[in-house]
């Protein structure tokens, strides 16, 4: 009888950790799933970690505020038009570059996704250097 | 009783008369030869009927006033309005603005009319003309979009 509730037990945990592992997805992991495989506008991997630390939380598909999914989807940037992820990149270097985002009020509650000035700095020149990028 | 009467409202109409010697701080409102947005860009005249209608007065040089913009305490408001829309964009300097300042302006355009943000709906309840159907809408976003592709394929 012992035997079995340990059983159990064990495979109520077992399935607890196969179910929260499966259900938590990183960023890049969603990026990659959702970027469609012919677009040629690819993130690199350390502005990838820098959106997923401080933009990505409010700016996807599934983020719970309307404005911020409005202003911007960071999954469903390489389906823009080329136009429209120009005036998207733009967007993203002024806004950081301002310091407008991640927005105050959000840092105070989350001090830890507050960007440092080189992240910024690095954030915002990338943004800028792609948008170029893709007016040639 | 009626003396008094008398007397406060003669300080008023006198406080009223001075306020109209402030300055408004009204910004210029004559078209920008060769710089506007009309002359610069191909728009379907229905389209730029709506831009007319719905956001030139706030983004443009080419504003409508009605009479009662000119008197303060209101035409401080209206000029205030009119400057930060115009510091926000302004389409009577349209070829100011480089090409990616104007892709990221077809596309702020595109986006606040969407959303329904833009014309603000204070605007529109002082000004019900300036209202926008879900068609029209559509037709300003869809001029965004065409006039985004052509800036961006041709040189």
């Amino acid at each position: 009888m012992k035997n079995q509730i340990f059983k159990l037990t064990a495979f109520v945990i077992l399935a607890g950790v196969i179910f929260t592992f499966s259900a938590f997805k990183s960023t890049s992991t969603l990026l990659q799933e959702k970027a469609p495989a012919n677009s040629t506008f690819e993130i690199p991997e350390d502005i990838n970690k820098l959106l997923d630390k401080s933009c990505f939380g409010c700016h996807n598909v599934d983020a719970q505020s309307e404005d911020a999914r409005d202003a911007l989807l960071i999954d469903k940037l390489s389906d823009l038009k080329k136009h429209k992820l120009v005036a998207k990149l733009d967007e993203i270097a002024a806004v950081i570059e301002d310091g407008d985002m991640p927005p105050s009020k959000f840092l105070k509650k989350y001090p830890e996704k507050a960007l440092t000035a080189d992240e910024s700095k690095t954030l915002s020149e990338w943004a800028l250097k792609a948008a170029e990028g893709l007016m040639k | 009783m009626k003396k008094k009467l008398s007397i406060v409202l003669l300080i008023l109409v006198g406080m009223f008369l001075i306020l109209q010697i402030i300055p408004s701080g009204m910004p210029e409102n004559e078209p920008v030869e060769g710089e506007g947005l009309f002359e610069l860009v191909n728009v379907p005249a229905e389209t730029e009927a709506l831009l007319r209608t719905s956001c030139y007065d706030c983004h443009s040089q080419e504003a409508s006033f009605p009479w009662y913009s000119h008197v303060a305490p209101v035409s401080w408001l209206v000029a205030r309005d009119i400057n930060i829309g115009r510091e926000n964009l302004d389409f009577s300097h349209w070829g100011k603005l480089s090409k990616r300042e104007q892709l990221g302006a077809l596309s702020d355009i595109s986006e606040e009319v969407e959303n329904g943000n833009m014309p603000m709906p204070i605007y529109i309840k002082m000004h019900p003309e300036a209202d926008l159907t879900a068609e029209q809408r559509q037709a300003i976003m869809q001029w965004t979009e065409d006039a985004a592709e052509e800036l961006f394929s041709g040189d």
